[in-house]
């Protein structure tokens, strides 16, 4: 079999269990009860029932012909134009599906057909998912985002960030998300927008004109505020490492007097001041994801490192962007590049499909920032470069581990236990990938991953 | 229900259903627990399909009732995965269960019960596409993300989502035999049953359905970037 072919009977096998194996319990019983019900009609005698269906026939072929022509004609009229943009200061057509990228010192503005206008803030990734007649998806990676929409237009626009996804009422916003540190935020300046997501009990919570909204997955709070009364919380502010030091302790405090071991000190989780105020260029102070919005103030001086292969990461070139790391020496970069370009490096050599590189960005990430949220997150990415990359379905799994063993909490935890089983399984650890199910399954009984869990689950029990 | 299915059934059923005797009860039913298996076999013997199929064709509201008790589950998932959680979903199984209702006076053979609701679950899907191709419907009218778990992944569900609607360009045939085959997994001896085709046309149309899908689909960035990721996994 080709491997385009098994990638479609993949394809398959993944929308089938994505739409399961079909509507609740409760509405096919709904359906049971209407059936019946239709079914006690009127009983029509033979004599009658052919002139009558004759007559009924002829009428609803009418009825339905006039139907569809106005219909038709009415949709024509009403149908809004395609949804086209163009991402830049120097206005390239973007294409659906790409990754939008805005450097710290660089932000992106995105502009559509109708007039509505997004721009990425700061250290920011994104991407339009979809641009389409009647509806607009957005997925904020991470990072800010700020967006002025039309409200005159007649298409739905969403955006996902993490597990949270807003839905357009409104018109003018920011949102931010922090993946690493698992932190939200909206705030709302015009309209109104709603929002789904983890923590949030109500479905679809309401953010209106004037409000915020800050959900912390770590910390397990939810706060929806007007936007003037920000909290305005004690920083402490860690610093990134100086170039070329390498020191596997991660951030260094800046207030730690001289000679005191960095160790010793907790690290805090820091939090931006939240200024959504129309005309700010962001809502996160000076942009970027929630959490680091204050390390720019003391941010380390840019890497004196050849970075020409950012440019074609940028532009989602990320074959070109990995050989140009080559050709620059990419063991000096991974020695002493910052750690957001490191992040760019793993992921370039990840969407090239280039395992030993993704790999080695990401070991050093792990060595170099031990003790950041991405080096957690890296063991994810490690176990993905492992099993879909590099064909090492065990150290795959033992990547998997190690990330709901440092992360049990985390975003991708149910993602990770899920993998983990099919690690499992490639290596042919049945008793292991058993086990992973059942922890997954007593964990996430109605997940993503349930139908694999049940089916290895189901296997064991046949006898072989 | 809407009550155009009330006239449909009028209209269509050779079968008329006598309303008086709701309370017989089918009790030669022996009901089996419904299994995620591709087509359910519920009745242990051969002459319990015999006297479910002679009961439904009579026009009895319990057989019926029944009837759709055992196949529910299975003609569910069968317009589900066909149509892509659509919007009208309910509809087009009440009229799958209106179809088997009304016509199964014609089914010669009760044992081949199974097969002959998966057939007419098919034939209903089929019309009903031929019949928006008609009034030029987009196909997948509901997100997919909507109607599973609200925490589905939304990048997921715009993928399952641009699925459909690239499977939505292909002729009927040719998409109902794609989808029985690459998410139903249906064997290939198994789709010709299903559509009431032969090997041969099972075979051309699935041919026709997976290359014009790929087409399609190398030219869709969200169905392109899966496409991808997809084949890098060992």
């Amino acid at each position: 079999m080709t491997d385009e072919r098994q990638a479609l009977r993949r394809m398959g096998r993944e929308v089938a269990d994505f739409l399961g194996d079909g509507p609740s319990h409760a509405r096919q019983q709904r359906q049971a009860r209407d059936l019946l019900h239709a079914a006690r009609v009127v009983r029509v005698t033979p004599r009658r029932r052919r002139a009558r269906a004759v007559l009924i026939a002829a009428t609803a072929v009418a009825a339905t012909a006039l139907v569809l022509v106005g219909g038709w004609r009415l949709w024509n009229q009403r149908r809004p134009a395609e949804m086209r943009f163009w991402r830049g200061n120097d206005l390239q057509r973007g294409k659906a599906g790409e990754w939008l990228v805005a450097t710290p010192d660089r932000s992106l503005p995105v502009r559509f057909s109708d007039g509505s206008r997004l721009e990425l803030v700061g250290d920011s990734t994104a991407r339009i998912i979809e641009a389409g007649e009647r509806r607009v998806r957005v997925g904020l990676r991470y990072g800010t985002l700020r967006a002025r929409l039309n409200s005159g237009h007649a298409a739905q626009w969403s955006f996902a960030a993490g597990p949270f996804s807003v839905r357009d009422i409104g018109t003018d916003f920011t949102l931010a998300f922090n993946r690493e540190e698992d932190l939200f935020e909206l705030a709302v300046t015009e309209g109104m927008v709603s929002v789904r997501g983890p923590l949030l009990t109500e479905p679809g919570m309401s953010v209106r004109a004037g409000e915020r909204l800050t959900v912390d997955r770590v910390e397990r709070t939810v706060v929806k505020a007007p936007a003037e009364e920000a909290p305005s919380p004690e920083i402490e502010v860690e610093t990134p490492p100086q170039d070329g030091d390498e020191r596997t302790d991660g951030w260094r405090q800046e207030s730690s007097p001289g000679g005191r071991d960095a160790r010793a000190q907790p690290r805090r989780r820091q939090r931006g001041r939240w200024r959504a105020e129309r005309g700010e260029r962001s809502g996160f102070g000076s942009g970027g994801s929630p959490a680091r919005r204050n390390s720019t103030s003391v941010e380390a001086p840019r890497s004196t490192v050849d970075n020409a292969w950012q440019p074609y990461y940028e532009r989602g070139e990320y074959a070109e962007a990995i050989d140009a790391a080559l050709a620059a020496g990419l063991g000096q970069l991974l020695a002493r590049s910052r750690l957001v370009e490191l992040w760019q490096l793993a992921e370039a050599a990840r969407y090239a499909g280039r395992g030993r590189e993704a790999r080695d960005a990401l070991i050093a990430i792990r060595v170099r920032f031990e003790r950041s949220r991405r080096a957690r997150v890296a063991s994810f990415l490690r176990g993905r470069v492992a099993m879909e990359l590099n064909d090492e379905p065990r150290a795959a799994a033992t990547w998997f581990a190690t990330y709901v063993r440092e992360e049990p909490d985390g975003p991708l935890r149910e993602e990770a236990m899920g993998r983990l089983i099919s690690a499992h399984q490639r290596a042919g650890d049945r008793r292991a990938a058993r086990r992973a199910a059942r922890a997954y399954l007593d964990t996430f009984p109605e997940g993503l991953f349930a139908s694999l869990a049940q089916s290895v689950l189901e296997a064991s029990r046949r006898p072989d | 229900m809407k009550s155009g299915h009330s006239a449909t059934i009028r209209r269509r059923c050779s079968a008329s259903f006598l309303s008086p005797t709701v309370a017989r009860v089918a009790l030669w039913v022996v009901v089996q627990r419904v299994s995620s298996s591709k087509v359910v076999r519920l009745l242990e013997r051969p002459e319990a399909f015999e006297k479910l199929v002679h009961a439904v064709a009579r026009g009895d509201p319990a057989a019926a009732s029944t009837l759709h008790g055992h196949y529910s589950a299975h003609v569910n998932r069968l317009v589900w995965r066909l149509l892509g959680a659509d919007a009208e979903h309910d509809d087009v199984v009440q009229q799958t269960f209106v179809n088997i209702i009304c016509s199964m006076h014609t089914l010669r053979e009760p044992e081949r019960l199974d097969a002959w609701i998966t057939s007419v679950t098919v034939n209903t899907v089929r019309r009903e596409i031929r019949s928006r191709r008609f009034r030029r419907r987009v196909a997948t009218e509901a997100d997919p993300a909507e109607a599973v778990a609200s925490g589905s992944d939304p990048e997921r569900a715009v993928a399952v989502r641009r699925f459909y609607e690239v499977v939505a360009r292909l002729r009927e045939d040719a998409r109902i035999v794609f989808i029985l085959s690459t998410v139903e997994g249906y064997t290939l001896a198994e789709i010709a049953t299903a559509t009431d085709s032969s090997l041969a046309t099972v075979k051309r149309r699935l041919r026709r359905a997976r290359s014009g899908f790929m087409k399609r689909a190398r030219q869709d960035p969200v169905l392109a970037s899966w496409m991808e990721q997809l084949s890098h996994d060992g």
